[in-house]
C-alpha cells in the first residue's frame, strides 16, 4: 500500500506547485504593470468627535488592497497606496468606522472624526475559518466572543471558557464518562459524533485541545445555523467553532505582555457521596454470615477473599476465638471510615499555576507575534498533575510591491500528565465490588496497610512461606509506587500566500502540518502490586516442590505510543468590490484534508529500569494459576497496534451581495468527498447549500423609529452533513489485532453487513433572526429561532437474529426539532459607576422522529438515562423512563409497579416485558432551556462581573438501596435507613424493605421506577471576577503601559435546585470543588 | 487580469479532479478490509468464538446433573433459571446465544460462500480454495444440524416431511425473508453440504478448529442416526472410522490432574465448546448420582471425568481440554454409532466388536471384561449405556433423550426439584423442542413451536 505521506505530498504538492507557479507568473506581471506607477501618500489625523481627543493606534486601510497602517499617538497617520483611487476606511474600536473615497480630484480632509459607536454589534468581524465577514453583512447566526469575555475565566484550556457564555451552547456533564461534551443546538446526530468541528486558524483541529494554551486566543466564533456554518459542509452538522489566535499588527511598537496566575481548589467532599454507613454494613455482613451467605466464599478452590469482619466471624464460629474478642475487634472495625484516610492520604487541595509571556508588533510590512506559555497543574488527586509548555510564533510579511503576502506560523506544545492516582474508585475489594467502608489505609504515623483484596488473608500472608513473593495490597504503597506518565508533544507548522491581483481579487494559497506525537508509560515495577500478583499467580510448583515463575522476576512496562499527523492544504479565491450601490463579497476554492493516525501498545515483562531491558515469556502454554488450581491460562498479552486514515477532498463557495447596505443576499456551497470506506462513489460525496437574506430596515428611509437606531431581520435555509465512519455499504471484517485464543491465528471479524445504499447524514436548518439596539446600546440584542430537522440519520434497524447479525445500522432514523436563542444586553448605569448586563437565554426542543427499533424495557430505563443512546420514536435521544410506581405493599413493604395496567408485584414481568411505549417518559435528561445571566460593574479601575448560569425542563435518577449488592456484601446506600421496616412505614417513604431472597427483578424495578426520578431544574452561581486595571495615561510613575490585577472565585455554588433531595442535578454523584485564583497582569 | 483569474480558478479545478482517484480510495483504517481474497476468507474461518462453538440449552435440560433450588434463583439467566426445569416460558423476553451463534456461523459461512463463487482460483491456490469452501460448507452444515436438534421437534421418519423446521438462510443478504420450511428439508440441507464438503476437505486436518474429511463422515453418521437411517449411518461412521480409527488408552493419562485430557487429543475429529453458561460451573451443581453410579469402581472415566471438591460431585471438564464443555466431534462417538447400528441391523458380534474396542480403553489396564451379548436387543441395550456414560456432559444427552424416547423400550421420565416443588418431564414432550427466541419471532414473524 501506499503509505498516505507520499500521496498527499504528491498531491499537495502539485497543487502547492501549481499555485506557486500561478502566483509568481501573477506577481512578475504585476511588478511589470505596478513599477511604473507613481505612489500616492495618503496623510491625515484622526481625532474623536466632540471632544476632538487624539485617536492613537487607529486602523487606516485601503478597501481590498494590502495597504494599512496604525495612527500615531497624536492621531497621525502616513499611509503609502499603489492604486491611484480607492477607498480608505478607518476604524477603532468603540467607534463607527468611516471610509473615504480618494482620487485624482478627491483629496482627504486633513482631519478625520470618528463618533462613538452606538452600537458594537457593527464593528464585529466573524470568523468562519474561511473569511472574515463584518457581522453587519452576515446573513447567518454567529456568536462572537472577544478575548475579554474568554479572559474573565481562569481555567487552563480553551473551550471550558465558553460555559455559560454562549449563546445556544451547552455542557452535558456526564456523571458516566467523567468528561463534558458540547452541544450547539441541540443533538444533529444519534450514533455518529455529536461534537462540534473545532476550526482553530483557517484549519480544522485534530490535535488534543488542551494544547491550545488560552492566551493566544483572541477571538472564538461559534457558527450556528447553516447559512454560518455550511461553509464547513458534511462536518458541519454539529455547529463549528472557530478559534482565532493572536497575530501582531502592522506599525505598531514591540509590546510585551505577561500573564500569571494561581489558582486553588478544594479537596472533594467525598462525605457528599452518599454511602451506607460502616455500622449499617457490618450489621449486614452479620446477618448475612448467620444466613450463610460466605460458605462458598469460605469453600472456594479459587481462594475468594472475606472481609476483616467476615473473618473474624468464621474464626468465632470454628472457635479459634471467643466471642468476646471478635466482638471487640468488630466494634473497632466499626469506628473506621474509610473515607477520613482517603481524604488524609488520596486527597488534596489542587493547586494550578499559569503563566504566558507575548511579544507581539510590527512595522510597515511585517506584523509579528510571539509567546511562550507555561501551566503547571497539581490535581486535588495526590500523585496526579499535568504541566504543559506551549510555544507560539505568527509573523507575516507583505512584499515590497504590496500585493504578496506570506505568512508562516508554528506553534509548539509539550505536556505530560501523571496519572497514578485513580480516587476513591479505584480501590476495591474484589472482582470490581467497592472495598469494605471500615478498611484503614494507613497506620498511625502514616505507615501504608494492607487491605484484603483478591484473594483469601490467609492465603495472602502464607505466600512468602512458599517461597512467593509478599502478596500483600496496600493502597497507600500502590499510590506512592505508581509510575504512570503519559507525554505528549505537538507541533503546528503553517505557510500561507495571500496575492492581491488588483483591488477587488485576491488569491490565497494555505498549508499546515502537525504532528502530535503521544507516549504513555505505566511502570509497574517489581514492588507494585500488580507486578506481584502476576509473577505469583503464574508461579509453578514443580513436582520436587521448587517453583518455575513463567513471569521473570522484574517489573512490567505497560507502554503505548499515538502519533497523529495531518496536513491540510487550500487554494481559494476572493472577491470583494463594492460599486455604486453594490457591494459583493464571494469566495471560492479546493480544500484537501488528510489525518493519519497510528497507536501501538505493548507490554514488556522482567522490566529492568535500570539497564532498560525486558525478558521474553511464553504466550502459548496455558499455565496452571497458583490460587486456583482448577484454572489455567496463558501469560497474558496485551500488545496491539492500529491505524487510521481520514481524508477529505472538498469544493467550496461562498458569496454575499449586498444592496445599498441593507439588503443582504448569500449562498454557499460545498461538497465533500471522503475515504469514507467502501460507500458508492456516488454516494461518497455530498453537496450540501444554504442560503440567506439579511434586511437592515432601520436603514430603509421610511425607518424613523429613533429609539431603535438599529433593526435588522435575517432569514437562512440550508443544509449541513455529518459522517459515521462505523458504517459501509460493502460486508467489511476487522482483522483482529491478536491471533486468536488456542490455535494462534491471525482472525477476522465481520464488522458490518452490506449496506449499498449507505448515504451521509443530513441535517436541514432554518433560521429566523432579528437584531436591534436601543440608542446609546442601552438595550441591544438579538432573538433566533429555528426549525433543525435530522434525515437520513444512522440508526439501528431490526433485524432477526437468523440473518446471523446482531447490530444492523441503515440511514434510517430521522430528528425534528426546534429552538431559539435570544441575547439581551443592556447598559443599565453610566457614568463613573457603570453596570451592564447580558443575558442568555436559549430553548431547545428535539425528539426522534423516525426511529424503527425498539428494544426491551430495561434498555431505556437503564441506558437512556444519560449515557446510552437507544431513542424511542417522538422522544428526545437522551431521555429519562421509568416503571410506574405504586407505591411499597403495606404488609411487606415490597415495591409495587403495573403490569398490563394491573398493580403488580411480578417484577420479572414488569421489569422485563413492559413494552417500552407503557413506560413512563419523565422528560428529557439533558436540558431544554438554558442560560445566564452576566452583570458587570466597573468603578475606576475596578471591574466586578457575576455570572449565574439556569438550567430548566430536565430530569435526572437519584441513587438508592440495591439490596441486590447490599446482600452480596458489596456495599449499599444511605436510603437503607429510610427503608419500610414496618406496615405504615409505606406512607412515609419509597424505599422498599429488605427481601427475604435476593430478587434483582425487584430492585431493577425499584431503582428504575418513577419515584426516584428527580427534576434537574436549578440556578447556579457560576463565578464571580473581580479586576483592577491601571494604565499609565492615569498614573504617571506606573512602569508599565498597563497593568490588570485580578481575581477569580469558580463554582460558587447552587443557589436554588427544584429537587427534595438535596443533589445536585449536574453531579449527583460528588460535587464540583469550588476554587479561587489570582493574578497580575502587565504590558509593557 | 481576468485571463489570470481564469487560469488559477482552471488549474485549482483540474489539479482536484486529478488528485480525487486515488487520494480517496485509502482504506480509513488498515485492519479494516472487504473480505474478497482466499487470505480474507481463511482469516474470518478462523475466528474460533464464531465457528467453534455450540449451542447448550440441550445441555441444560438434561439428565446429567442436578443443582440446589436457592441457587438456582439468583444467580443465572433466565434461560438457566427456567430451562431447569422446562418452564413454560423459557427466556422471558431475553436473547438466546443458542439460535444466535448457529445463526452468526451461517452468516459467516454464507459471506464466504458466495465470496468464493466470485473467484476463480488458480492451480496454485486450488487446494486451500477447496479447504475453504468445504470448511464453510461443513460449518454451515453443523449449524444447520444443531439449530434442528434444539428448535425442531425430534426427526421421526413419518412427520419429518410435515414438521416446521428453521429457516435455511443460504444468502448473506439480511434483507431476504425466508421461512421455517421443514424438518426433513433441514436434514437434505445439512446432508446435502456435508456431501458436498467430503471431496473437498483434506484427510487429517493440521488444526483441530477446521474439519477433516472424518469429521464430516461423522456429522453425517449423526444425521442419519437421528434420521434412523441405520444402514447410512452406520456406513458414514465406518467411513469416519477408516480414516481416523485412533482411540486414546485412559490409562495413559494422569487422571488425578485438573484437566486429564489434552486439548485437540487424537480422539477430536473437530473442536467445538459449547457455549458457556454459568450453571455448568457453579461447584453447586453435581453430577446425577446415578449416572456417576454407573460407572464401576475400575472404570477410568470415574476418576477423568468427575472430581470431589468440599463434599460435592463436580464434571471437571473433558475433550476440550479445560472447564468449558466439548461440543465437538470426536472417534469415541463414531464408535458408538457404528455400534449401535449394526446391534440395530442385526450384527450382533461386530458390535460387541466395537463397543469393546471403545471399553478397553476405559478400563484400568488388565481389569477389563469384556461384554457380552447373545442379541442383538442384548447387544443395543449395552451400546446405549456405554453410549450415556461416554458421552456424558457432551452436549448429546438432550438430543439423545429425544431419540431414545421414541422407543418405548428406552424411554424415561425426567425429573427436577426447586424449592421442595417436583417437575417433570415425560418422554415425548412437547418440551423437548425449545421455543423459537422472542426477537426473533418479533422481527421474522415465524410460527413458534408448541409447548
Amino acid at each position: 500500500m501506499r503509505s498516505t505521506r507520499e500521496l498527499l505530498q504528491f498531491h499537495a504538492g502539485k497543487t502547492l506547485g501549481i499555485f506557486l507557479i500561478a502566483l509568481i507568473l501573477a506577481s512578475a506581471a504585476s511588478a511589470n504593470s505596478g513599477s511604473g506607477a507613481d505612489t500616492l501618500i495618503l496623510r491625515g489625523r484622526i481625532l474623536a468627535s466632540g471632544t476632538r481627543a487624539p485617536l492613537g493606534g487607529a486602523i487606516i486601510s485601503v478597501s481590498g488592497g494590502p495597504e494599512a497602517t496604525g495612527s500615531d499617538a497624536k492621531g497621525f497617520f502616513r499611509l503609502p497606496v499603489s492604486e491611484s483611487r480607492g477607498t480608505l476606511k478607518i476604524s477603532y474600536l468603540g467607534f463607527d468606522p468611516i471610509s473615504l473615497p480618494f482620487g485624482p480630484g478627491l483629496k482627504i480632509p486633513p482631519e478625520l472624526q470618528l463618533s462613538r459607536s452606538g452600537n458594537q454589534l457593527e464593528e464585529v468581524l466573524v470568523s468562519t475559518g474561511y473569511q472574515d465577514l463584518k457581522q453587519q453583512r452576515a446573513t447567518g447566526s454567529y456568536t462572537v466572543l472577544d478575548s475579554s469575555l474568554l479572559n474573565r475565566v481562569v481555567a487552563p484550556d480553551v473551550i471550558s471558557r465558553l460555559d455559560g457564555i454562549t449563546s445556544g451552547l451547552v455542557f452535558n456533564h456526564n456523571p458516566g464518562s467523567g468528561t463534558d461534551n458540547i452541544n450547539i443546538r441541540g443533538m444533529s446526530t444519534i450514533f455518529a459524533n455529536d461534537q462540534p468541528l473545532i476550526v482553530v486558524d483557517n484549519f480544522p483541529y485534530s490535535g488534543d485541545l488542551n494544547d491550545i494554551n488560552p492566551a493566544d486566543v483572541t477571538q472564538i466564533t461559534v457558527l450556528k445555523d447553516a447559512a454560518a456554518a455550511s461553509i464547513w459542509g458534511a462536518r458541519a452538522g454539529n455547529g463549528v467553532i472557530v478559534i482565532t489566535t493572536r497575530k501582531g499588527r502592522y506599525n505598531s511598537p514591540m509590546r510585551v505582555e505577561l500573564n500569571a496566575n494561581v489558582t486553588v481548589g478544594g479537596k472533594p467532599d467525598l462525605f457528599s457521596i452518599p454511602t451506607l454507613s460502616t455500622g449499617d454494613f457490618i450489621a449486614t455482613e452479620e446477618t448475612l454470615f448467620r444466613e450463610g451467605f460466605f460458605q462458598s466464599a469460605e469453600n472456594s478452590y479459587d481462594q475468594q477473599p472475606l472481609t476483616p469482619v467476615v473473618e473474624l466471624l468464621k474464626d468465632q464460629a470454628n472457635g479459634q476465638i471467643d466471642s468476646a474478642t471478635a466482638s471487640a475487634e468488630i466494634a473497632a472495625l466499626g469506628k473506621v471510615d474509610l473515607r477520613n484516610d482517603l481524604e488524609k492520604y488520596f486527597y488534596r487541595p489542587s493547586l494550578d499555576q499559569q503563566y504566558s509571556v507575548n511579544l507581539s508588533g510590527g512595522s510597515s510590512n511585517q506584523e509579528y507575534y510571539l509567546s511562550a506559555g507555561y501551566d503547571n497543574n497539581q490535581s486535588n488527586l495526590v500523585g496526579n498533575g499535568y504541566s504543559r509548555k506551549t510555544l507560539d510564533l505568527e509573523d507575516t510579511y507583505t512584499l515590497p510591491g504590496r500585493r504578496l503576502r506570506i505568512q508562516a506560523g508554528l506553534s509548539y506544545t509539550e505536556s505530560l500528565t501523571l496519572a497514578n492516582n485513580p480516587g476513591y474508585q479505584g480501590i476495591y475489594f474484589y472482582q470490581g465490588s467497592p472495598i469494605y467502608p471500615y478498611a484503614s489505609l494507613a497506620g498511625p504515623s502514616g505507615n501504608p496497610l494492607p487491605v484484603v483484596h483478591d484473594y483469601d488473608f490467609p492465603f495472602v500472608e502464607a505466600a512468602p512461606s512458599s517461597g512467593l513473593l509478599n502478596w500483600e495490597y496496600a493502597p497507600l504503597e500502590e499510590l506512592r509506587l505508581s509510575n504512570n506518565t503519559i507525554q505528549q508533544d505537538d507541533y503546528r507548522i503553517r505557510l500561507g500566500g495571500h496575492y492581491q491581483f488588483n483591488s477587488f481579487l485576491s488569491a490565497e494559497v494555505l498549508y499546515q502540518y502537525e504532528k502530535v506525537n503521544g507516549s504513555g508509560k505505566d511502570d509497574h515495577s517489581i514492588q507494585t502490586y500488580f507486578t506481584r500478583n502476576l509473577i505469583n499467580d503464574y508461579t509453578q510448583v514443580n513436582p520436587d516442590g521448587s517453583l518455575t515463575l513463567p513471569i521473570p522476576m522484574g517489573g512490567i512496562l505497560d507502554a503505548n505510543d499515538n502519533t497523529t499527523e495531518s496536513q491540510n492544504a487550500r487554494g481559494q479565491l476572493d472577491f470583494d468590490k463594492q460599486w455604486g450601490p453594490h457591494e459583493v463579497a464571494a469566495i471560492a476554492g479546493v480544500e484537501m484534508m488528510d489525518a493519519e493516525s497510528n497507536s501501538s501498545y505493548y507490554r514488556n515483562y522482567g522490566f529492568q529500569e535500570a539497564y532498560g531491558t525486558s525478558q521474553p515469556v511464553d504466550y502459548a502454554t496455558q499455565f496452571t494459576l497458583y490460587n486456583n488450581p482448577y484454572q489455567a491460562q496463558s501469560i497474558p498479552f496485551v500488545n496491539s497496534m492500529g491505524s487510521q486514515s481520514n481524508r477529505f477532498l472538498s469544493y467550496f463557495g461562498n458569496a454575499t451581495y449586498t444592496f445599498r447596505d441593507r439588503y443582504i443576499l448569500s449562498g454557499s456551497a460545498r461538497k465533500d468527498e471522503s475515504n469514507l470506506f467502501g460507500v458508492n462513489t456516488n454516494l461518497r460525496g455530498v453537496p450540501l447549500w444554504s442560503s440567506g437574506a439579511s434586511w437592515v430596515l432601520s436603514r430603509e428611509p421610511f425607518y424613523h423609529l429613533k429609539a431603535f437606531p438599529l433593526v435588522r431581520l435575517r432569514l437562512t435555509y440550508g443544509f449541513s452533513g455529518n459522517l459515521d465512519n462505523n458504517v459501509t455499504a460493502y460486508t467489511t471484517a476487522i482483522a483482529a489485532s491478536q491471533v486468536n485464543y488456542f490455535a494462534h491465528a491471525p482472525y477476522a471479524i465481520i464488522q458490518n453487513p452490506p449496506d449499498p445504499d449507505l448515504r451521509w447524514e443530513k441535517d436541514r436548518m432554518t433560521n429566523l433572526g432579528l437584531d436591534f439596539a436601543s440608542r446609546n446600546d442601552i438595550l441591544s440584542g438579538s432573538i433566533d429561532y429555528y426549525l433543525k430537522n435530522g434525515t437520513d440519520l444512522i440508526g439501528f434497524t431490526p433485524v432477526a437474529p437468523s440473518t446471523g447479525i446482531s447490530d444492523y445500522q441503515s440511514n434510517s432514523a430521522d430528528t425534528r426539532g426546534h429552538g431559539m436563542d435570544l441575547v439581551l444586553r443592556s447598559r443599565n448605569l453610566e457614568g463613573h459607576l457603570k453596570w451592564t448586563t447580558s443575558f442568555l437565554f436559549t430553548r431547545v426542543t428535539q425528539w426522534v422522529s423516525r426511529y424503527q427499533q425498539q428494544v426491551t424495557a430495561p434498555v431505556y430505563v437503564e441506558l437512556a438515562s444519560g449515557n446510552g443512546t437507544i431513542p424511542l420514536q417522538g422522544r428526545p435521544v437522551y431521555s429519562v423512563y421509568s416503571y410506574r410506581w405504586g407505591g411499597l405493599d403495606h404488609n411487606s413493604g415490597d415495591p409495587q409497579g403495573y403490569y398490563q395496567g394491573q398493580l403488580s408485584k411480578d417484577w420479572q414481568d414488569i421489569v422485563n416485558n413492559t413494552p417500552a411505549d407503557s413506560l413512563v417518559y419523565d422528560g428529557p435528561s439533558r436540558p431544554p432551556v438554558f442560560g445566564s445571566v452576566l452583570n458587570q460593574f466597573s468603578w475606576k479601575g475596578f471591574t466586578l462581573s457575576a455570572n449565574i448560569s439556569f438550567e430548566f425542563g430536565f430530569y435526572f435518577r437519584k441513587s438508592s438501596i440495591n439490596y441486590s449488592t447490599l446482600l452480596t456484601d458489596q456495599g449499599g446506600n444511605p436510603d437503607y435507613d429510610l427503608r419500610w421496616q414496618k406496615p405504615g412505614d409505606e406512607a412515609f417513604t419509597p424505599v422498599p424493605s429488605v427481601p427475604a431472597v435476593v430478587n434483582p427483578d425487584r430492585d431493577l424495578f425499584y431503582l428504575y421506577s418513577q419515584v426516584l426520578v428527580e427534576k434537574g431544574d436549578n440556578i447556579r452561581f457560576r463565578d464571580i471576577s473581580l479586576a483592577y486595571d491601571l494604565d499609565r495615561t492615569q498614573w504617571k510613575r506606573l512602569p508599565f503601559s498597563h497593568i490588570q490585577i485580578y481575581g477569580y472565585l469558580n463554582n460558587v455554588g447552587l443557589i436554588w435546585k427544584a429537587n427534595r433531595v438535596g443533589l445536585d442535578p449536574d453531579y449527583p454523584n460528588l460535587r464540583p470543588t469550588r476554587s479561587a485564583s489570582l493574578g497580575i497582569k502587565v504590558s509593557f | 487580469m481576468n485571463l489570470r483569474k481564469i487560469l488559477t480558478a482552471g488549474l485549482i479545478t483540474l489539479c482536484a479532479g486529478g488528485c480525487q482517484k486515488g487520494f480517496l480510495d485509502l482504506r480509513p483504517n488498515e485492519s479494516l478490509i472487504v473480505p474478497s481474497s482466499l487470505d480474507d476468507f481463511q482469516q474470518l474461518l478462523s475466528n474460533e468464538t464464531v465457528f467453534n462453538l455450540s449451542p447448550a440449552i440441550g445441555e441444560i435440560g438434561c439428565d446429567d446433573y442436578y443443582t440446589t433450588g436457592a441457587n438456582l434463583l439468583s444467580a443465572f439467566t433466565p434461560v438457566e433459571r427456567n430451562g431447569y426445569f422446562w418452564a413454560q416460558d423459557v427466556y422471558q423476553g431475553t436473547g438466546v446465544s443458542d439460535w444466535d451463534i448457529p445463526y452468526k456461523q451461517v452468516f459467516y459461512a454464507n459471506v464466504i460462500l458466495s465470496g468464493l463463487a466470485s473467484l476463480n482460483p488458480d492451480s496454485l491456490s486450488v487446494s486451500q480454495y477447496d479447504q475453504i469452501r468445504g470448511t464453510a460448507l461443513f460449518d454451515r452444515a453443523f449449524a444447520f444440524y444443531n439449530l434442528a436438534i434444539t428448535f425442531c421437534a425430534p426427526y421421526h421418519p413419518d412427520s419429518a416431511s410435515s414438521e416446521p423446521g428453521i429457516p435455511l438462510r443460504l444468502s448473506p443478504d439480511p434483507n431476504l425473508k425466508v421461512g421455517r420450511g421443514t424438518l426433513d428439508q433441514d436434514y437434505r440441507q445439512v446432508i446435502a453440504d456435508l456431501n458436498a464438503a467430503i471431496p473437498l476437505l483434506p484427510l487429517a486436518s493440521p488444526v483441530k478448529e477446521f474439519p477433516c474429511r472424518g469429521a464430516a463422515y461423522g456429522l453425517l453418521a449423526r444425521a442419519y442416526l437421528d434420521m434412523q437411517q441405520y444402514s447410512q449411518a452406520g456406513n458414514y461412521a465406518d467411513s469416519c472410522l477408516r480414516l481416523d480409527p485412533v482411540l486414546m488408552d485412559y490409562n495413559q493419562l494422569s487422571l488425578n490432574s485438573t484437566y486429564p485430557f489434552p486439548k485437540y487429543n487424537q480422539e477430536v475429529l473437530f473442536e467445538s465448546e459449547l457455549y458457556n453458561y454459568g450453571i455448568f460451573y457453579s461447584t453447586l451443581t453435581q453430577v446425577d448420582t446415578t449416572l456417576y453410579g454407573s460407572y464401576a469402581p475400575n472404570d477410568l472415566r470415574r476418576k477423568a471425568f468427575f472430581v470431589i471438591r468440599g463434599g460435592r460431585l463436580n464434571f471437571k471438564g473433558t475433550y476440550s481440554g479445560v472447564h468449558t464443555r466439548f461440543g465437538g466431534i470426536a472417534t469415541d462417538e463414531i464408535y458408538l454409532i457404528r455400534a449401535e447400528c449394526e446391534a440395530r441391523q442385526g450384527q450382533t458380534a461386530s458390535a460387541l466388536l466395537d463397543l469393546n474396542t471403545l471399553l478397553e480403553n476405559r478400563y484400568a489396564s488388565g481389569s477389563f471384561i469384556p461384554d457380552s451379548a447373545s442379541t442383538p436387543d442384548q447387544a443395543l441395550s449395552l451400546v446405549l449405556s456405554a453410549r450415556r456414560k461416554e458421552l456424558a456432559f457432551r452436549g448429546l444427552r438432550w438430543n439423545d433423550l429425544r431419540r431414545l424416547n421414541q422407543d418405548p423400550r428406552f424411554a424415561i421420565m425426567l425429573e427436577r426439584i426447586v424449592n421442595g416443588q417436583v417437575y417433570s418431564l415425560a418422554p415425548n414432550d412437547p418440551r423437548y423442542t425449545w421455543p423459537i427466541p422472542t426477537d426473533e419471532i418479533q422481527a421474522s414473524g415465524l410460527a413458534q413451536n408448541p409447548r
